[in-house]
């Protein structure tokens, strides 16, 4: 059953990452990625993030990567990434 | 740029995080909205950069989370200060030289006249010193500029203006001089035109006077052509005159000369390819040269100055000016000229002072050049036909 939220984006053709609180990812090539809307670090070393969302948990891999920037609902990872995976888990 | 100076400002830290909940000391950070950001993996924990005003509030999420902290570095303004505190020379020395710049532009250290080519600059610079405009002399005892302006104007001969600027340290007078009267300002006062030089008339058309000449007449120079005294006739009565402004056009056919005596060598000025650059500063109106010898060692030289004017931000000239001498060395040597070059160099010579000469209008119609040698040197004389205004306005006769 969709959410009402998710209804009124469909209908008004409102992107859902405003309305809905989802997260929002942008990656340049395989040196940088740009996070929307996350909820929190939960894992950091050199070749594994791992970042809290809304509904999941998405796992940045590579090598030598590095948090540049970081801030309540954005964040700037650089590095060579080699991999990126999102984990829906339902509502943690 | 503008963000590194505002952190620089503000001041940071780079501190190592290590413990359990790491992650989680992060996350709880963000939510108290502290800015972090370089986080980077770093053995057991991560190195981080931290505002100070940040740090200071973070004691509870680190009992909280149960993580160490453990400080790196700290960065800043403030830290920087902190390293100078007990360098009393230092600190001394840099308050003295802001005083100093902030106090040197409140006096006036340059003062240049602008514009002043016949009027008497001594005079000129005594009337300033009594407005209090000198080099030493405090802005702010400076008269105002309107007087100074009045001063001027009427206390110096030829001068139609004046206005004084202060651009920082330096004050500058520009003034405006008087151009000249011509000879005959005005259209009423009576007039003769008479011959500039001598020549042949070819056209004469008189608007008004007396005509005195015609065309196919030949004339000398300061001869009249138009006179302004026109006699009155009437039957019964004695002769009289009434005197008018003459105007007419008279061209004629002249013929000008000029000669000169010309050698046959030449002095040529070539740069060696050896150059020396020499300083002087210029300290609040006195020049300080930074060098012993001025030819720079060179037998012979060239100079060639540029100099640059030291302008500190919203304030202006500072006083203090720097120099740059570029000293060339120079190997003078004499050069034999062909008979060609020296009648080409003497045709130019000639024929500039007769074209300083000519009237108004002059068409040259051929020339004549002629020479003959003695002694090594050319006698050359140039003559050259010209079809010209000759006529020119001087008061009338009584």
């Amino acid at each position: 059953m969709k959410k009402l939220s998710e209804y009124i984006a469909d209908k008004m053709r409102i992107p859902k990452d405003v309305i809905m609180d989802l997260p929002k990812v942008s990656v340049c090539g395989d040196k940088e990625v740009y996070i929307e809307n996350h909820k929190g670090l939960l894992g950091y070393t050199d070749s594994e993030i791992s970042v809290k969302m809304n509904d999941g948990i998405m796992y940045i891999c590579g090598i030598k990567l590095r948090i540049v920037a970081i801030d309540v609902g954005r964040m700037v990872i650089n590095g060579n990434f080699t991999g990126i995976k999102y984990e829906k888990i339902g509502r943690i | 740029m503008f963000k590194k100076i505002f952190k620089f400002i503000t001041g940071y830290v780079i501190i190592e995080i290590t413990g359990k909940n790491k992650e989680k000391f992060i996350s709880m950070c963000l939510h108290n909205f502290m800015r972090i950001d370089n986080i980077v993996p770093e053995g057991d924990g991560f190195l981080l950069r931290m505002e100070i005003r940040d740090f200071l509030r973070i004691p509870r999420l680190v009992y909280k989370c149960g993580v160490r902290v453990r400080i790196i570095s700290k960065h800043g303004l403030g830290q920087w200060l902190r390293g100078y505190r007990f360098r009393y020379g230092f600190v001394v020395s840099g308050l003295t030289v802001c005083i100093f710049f902030l106090i040197i532009p409140h006096y006036i250290w340059c003062v240049e006249i602008d514009g002043a080519y016949s009027a008497d600059t001594e005079r000129i610079t005594e009337i300033l010193r009594e407005h209090g405009v000198y080099v030493g002399a405090r802005k702010s005892g400076i008269d105002e500029l309107d007087e100074i302006k009045t001063a001027i104007i009427y206390g110096v001969d030829g001068v139609n203006w004046a206005w004084l600027y202060t651009e920082g340290a330096r004050a500058r007078l520009q003034i405006q001089e008087e151009t000249p009267k011509p000879a005959v300002a005005d259209k009423i006062t009576p007039t003769d035109i008479i011959a500039a030089c001598d020549g042949y008339i070819e056209r004469a058309d008189v608007l008004s006077g007396e005509r005195r000449v015609n065309k196919g007449m030949t004339v000398s120079a300061g001869d009249i052509l138009v006179s302004g005294k026109m006699s009155v006739y009437m039957d019964g009565y004695p002769e009289k005159y009434m005197y008018v402004h003459s105007k007419a056009d008279i061209e004629a056919e002249t013929v000008r000369h000029e000669s000169g005596i010309f050698g046959t060598e030449e002095t040529l000025r070539i740069k060696t390819g050896r150059q020396k650059t020499q300083l002087s500063l210029s300290l609040f109106g006195r020049r300080v040269d930074l060098f012993l010898d001025e030819k720079g060692g060179f037998e012979d030289c060239d100079d060639v100055s540029r100099t640059y004017d030291w302008n500190i931000p919203f304030l202006g000239y500072s006083g203090i000016s720097l120099t740059v001498h570029k000293i060339y060395e120079i190997n003078e040597t004499r050069h034999e000229l062909s008979e060609r070059e020296v009648l080409n160099r003497a045709r130019e010579q000639l024929e500039e002072r007769i074209c300083k000469k000519l009237g108004a209008g002059a068409v040259k119609q051929n020339e004549q050049l002629t020479y003959n040698v003695s002694g090594g040197k050319y006698m050359v004389e140039l003559r050259m036909r010209f079809k010209e205004n000759i006529g020119m306005e001087v008061p009338a006769e009584e």
